[in-house]
C-alpha cells in the first residue's frame, strides 16, 4: 500500500511537470537548460540600440486619440510549425490600425514562434512604419529557436520607450523586455530611472509587458517571482502608472489596483475563438479602454 | 466611559486568563527555537542581502505551533521587518500513513504602502528517503491604510488584488551522511517566508549537523530561477544560510 502510494505520487510530479510546461510541439526545449540569450545581455544590446537612435515621439494634432494593442499572434504556429499560421488575425490587426483614428499599434510578444522565417512574414505583413507607427516587445516565443537574433536585427532594442504628443500633453510609453519571466537587474534599474526621472513630465503613463503579472486562474504560464512583482508593483503605485497591459496567458483579465489596471489580452492567435484587440482612447479628460472582439471584423 | 471601562477589564481578564493557558501548555510542551543568518543576492535586492529570523515552536503531542519574524537588511529594502508568520500542525493516520497537515498564515510588508497576506494548507509525509509536501494557498495584495488616506482613494477604488489559488509542493530527497550528518536536496516553490507561484520552482541542498539531543546545527544553499516554464531559464537569485535549531526542553 504504502508502496503503491509513493509511485502514484512519484508519477504524479512528473505529469505535474509536464503539464506545467503547457507543451506545444514549436517551442525550443532547449531554453529549460541553456537559453542562447540571457534578459542582461540582451538589455545590454537594447541599450547599445537605444543610445544609438533616437527616442521616438509621436505628434498628434488633436487631444483625443487612439492606440490598439494586441498580443500572442503566435505566427509560425503555436502548436506545429507553419510560417502562415497566426496571419489571419495578425492582417486583421493591421487592417484596423491603418484605419486614420488609430495612432500607433503595439503587439506585446509572443508575435512569432522565434523561428527566423516566422519572423519574416512577420516583416512582410507590417505597414510602412511611418505611415503606420508600431511597436514590437519581445515574448519567450520569440527568443525560441535563437529568435533575438533576428528580433534585434529587424526591429532593434526590446527595452525602450516612446511618448505621444497632443497640442498640450504628453503621455509616456514603457515597452519593457519580460520575455524570460524576469527583468532582470539592468532593466530593472532602467525602468526605476525612467519613472523616477520622466514620469512627473508626462500626463499619463503606460507600462507593457509580455508576461503578466497575477494569478487568477490556474495556468502553466510564468509570471514574474514575487520578489521582482514587488518591486514592480511599488514602482507602479508610486510613480502613478495607469496602465500595465500584458499578454502570456491567452485569456482576457483585468485587476484594478489603485490608480493601476493590470490587463492580461486576449491571444491574438488564429485558433482563438475569443481574439480580440485592446482599443485605448485617451482625451483630456479620461483614458479609457475597450476591447475589439475579431469576430466581428472581416 | 463606563461602558468602556468594562470593556477593558474584560479584554484585561481575557489575557491574562490566555497567557496563563500559554504558560501551563509550554511548560508541559517541547518548545524549539529556530534561528538563521542568510546572505545571498537577487535580480532585486540590489547588491547582498542580509536576513536574520526567529521562529520559535511548541509541540504538544501530535499537535503544534509555530511562530516567526524575518529582519531583511538591504539597499532595496525600505523597512527592516519584512515577514512574519504562524503556522499550526497536527499529525493524522491517513491510508496507516502518517501525514502531518499545517494550517498556515504569511505577513509581508513589502513596502511602505502595500503588504500581502497568504493563507495556505500544506500536508506533510516523509519516508526514510524522499519527503513530499503538498498544498494550497491563496494570495492577497493589498494597500495599507495609511496608503490609502495618502493616496485619497474613493471608495470606488480596488485597492486590494486577490489571486485565489496557488499550489504550493516539495519534493525532497533525504541521506544520512553518517551519525552526525544529514543532506537534503529538494525542489520547492515554498521557503519559511516566500511562497512563489506554482510555475517558480526554486533548487535548496540542505546540510544539518546534529551537535546532541538539543542542539542542530544546518546550511541551506537556494538557487531561485525565472522562466522555466517559459523555457527561457534565468538566473533570479541565490541564498546561503546558516541555522541553529535548539530545542529547549
Amino acid at each position: 500500500m504504502e508502496n503503491k502510494l509513493k509511485s502514484s505520487i512519484h508519477i504524479f510530479l512528473v505529469l505535474m511537470t509536464f503539464f506545467f510546461s503547457g507543451c506545444s510541439l514549436n517551442v525550443d526545449i532547449g531554453g529549460f537548460f541553456f537559453p542562447s540569450d540571457l534578459i542582461d545581455s540582451r538589455f545590454k544590446q537594447s541599450e547599445q540600440w537605444n543610445n544609438s537612435h533616437l527616442f521616438k515621439q509621436l505628434t498628434v494634432s488633436s487631444e483625443n486619440y487612439q492606440i490598439l494593442v494586441a498580443g500572442d499572434s503566435h505566427i509560425g504556429g503555436f502548436a506545429e510549425v507553419s510560417h502562415s499560421e497566426g496571419l489571419k488575425n495578425f492582417t486583421k490587426l493591421v487592417i484596423e490600425a491603418k484605419k486614420p483614428e488609430n495612432t500607433a499599434f503595439l503587439i506585446v510578444g509572443d508575435i512569432v514562434s522565434g523561428q527566423k522565417e516566422d519572423f519574416d512574414s512577420l516583416k512582410a505583413n507590417l505597414p510602412d512604419y511611418n505611415i503606420n507607427p508600431y511597436f514590437l516587445l519581445v515574448g519567450n516565443h520569440d527568443l525560441y529557436f535563437d529568435g533575438w537574433k533576428t528580433f534585434y536585427n529587424y526591429f532593434g532594442s526590446s527595452t525602450y520607450y516612446f511618448s505621444i504628443k497632443t497640442p498640450t500633453f504628453s503621455d509616456l510609453y514603457i515597452c519593457l523586455d519580460s520575455g524570460s519571466g524576469t527583468l532582470g537587474v539592468g532593466q530593472l534599474a532602467w525602468l526605476k530611472n525612467v519613472l523616477e526621472t520622466e514620469r512627473a513630465k508626462y500626463r499619463n503613463c503606460f507600462v507593457f509587458s509580455h508576461v503578466n503579472f497575477f494569478r487568477n486562474r490556474r495556468t502553466g504560464s510564468t509570471n514574474p517571482l514575487v520578489d521582482e512583482l514587488y518591486v514592480l508593483m511599488d514602482l507602479f503605485a508610486t510613480n502613478r502608472v495607469n496602465l500595465v497591459i500584458s499578454g502570456h496567458d491567452h485569456v482576457r483579465s483585468l485587476n484594478y489596483f489603485g490608480f493601476t489596471t493590470y490587463i492580461t489580452m486576449d491571444a491574438l492567435l488564429d485558433a482563438n475563438p475569443n481574439a480580440s484587440i485592446l482599443k485605448l482612447t485617451v482625451s483630456t479628460t479620461k483614458t479609457s479602454f475597450s476591447f475589439m472582439d475579431l469576430k466581428s471584423l472581416n | 466611559m463606563q461602558k468602556s471601562k468594562n470593556n477593558s477589564i474584560k479584554l484585561m481578564k481575557y489575557s491574562i486568563l490566555l497567557f496563563f493557558i500559554c504558560w501551563h501548555n509550554l511548560v508541559y510542551s517541547q518548545v524549539s527555537v529556530d534561528t538563521y543568518l542568510e546572505t545571498g543576492s537577487t535580480n532585486v535586492s540590489a547588491g547582498l542581502f542580509g536576513n536574520f529570523s526567529t521562529q520559535i515552536s511548541a509541540l504538544f503531542g501530535s499537535f503544534s505551533v509555530s511562530t516567526g519574524g524575518l529582519l531583511n537588511f538591504s539597499n532595496a529594502n525600505t523597512s527592516v521587518f519584512s515577514a512574519y508568520s504562524i503556522q499550526a500542525a497536527n499529525e493524522f493516520k491517513i491510508l496507516n500513513l502518517p501525514v502531518n497537515i499545517a494550517a498556515l498564515y504569511l505577513w509581508k510588508p513589502f513596502s511602505a504602502d502595500l503588504r500581502e497576506s497568504d493563507f495556505g494548507l500544506l500536508a506533510k509525509f516523509r519516508t526514510k528517503h524522499w519527503g513530499y509536501q503538498l498544498g494550497i494557498n491563496s494570495r492577497i495584495y493589498y494597500f495599507t491604510n495609511s496608503a490609502r488616506q495618502k493616496y485619497n482613494f474613493a471608495d470606488s477604488v480596488a485597492t486590494s488584488i486577490w489571486e485565489p489559488f496557488n499550489l504550493m509542493y516539495r519534493l525532497s530527497y533525504y541521506q544520512s551522511l553518517g551519525k552526525k550528518w544529514d543532506f537534503e536536496a529538494c525542489v520547492t516553490n515554498f521557503d519559511r517566508y516566500i511562497i512563489e507561484q506554482e510555475t517558480n520552482p526554486l533548487l535548496q541542498a540542505k546540510f544539518s549537523y546534529k551537535l546532541n539531543d538539543k542542539l542542530l546545527f544546518y546550511s541551506d544553499l537556494g538557487y531561485m530561477q525565472a522562466g522555466l516554464l517559459n523555457m527561457r531559464v534565468n538566473t533570479f537569485g541565490l541564498f546561503l544560510r546558516g541555522a541553529v535549531l535548539w530545542k529547549i526542553n
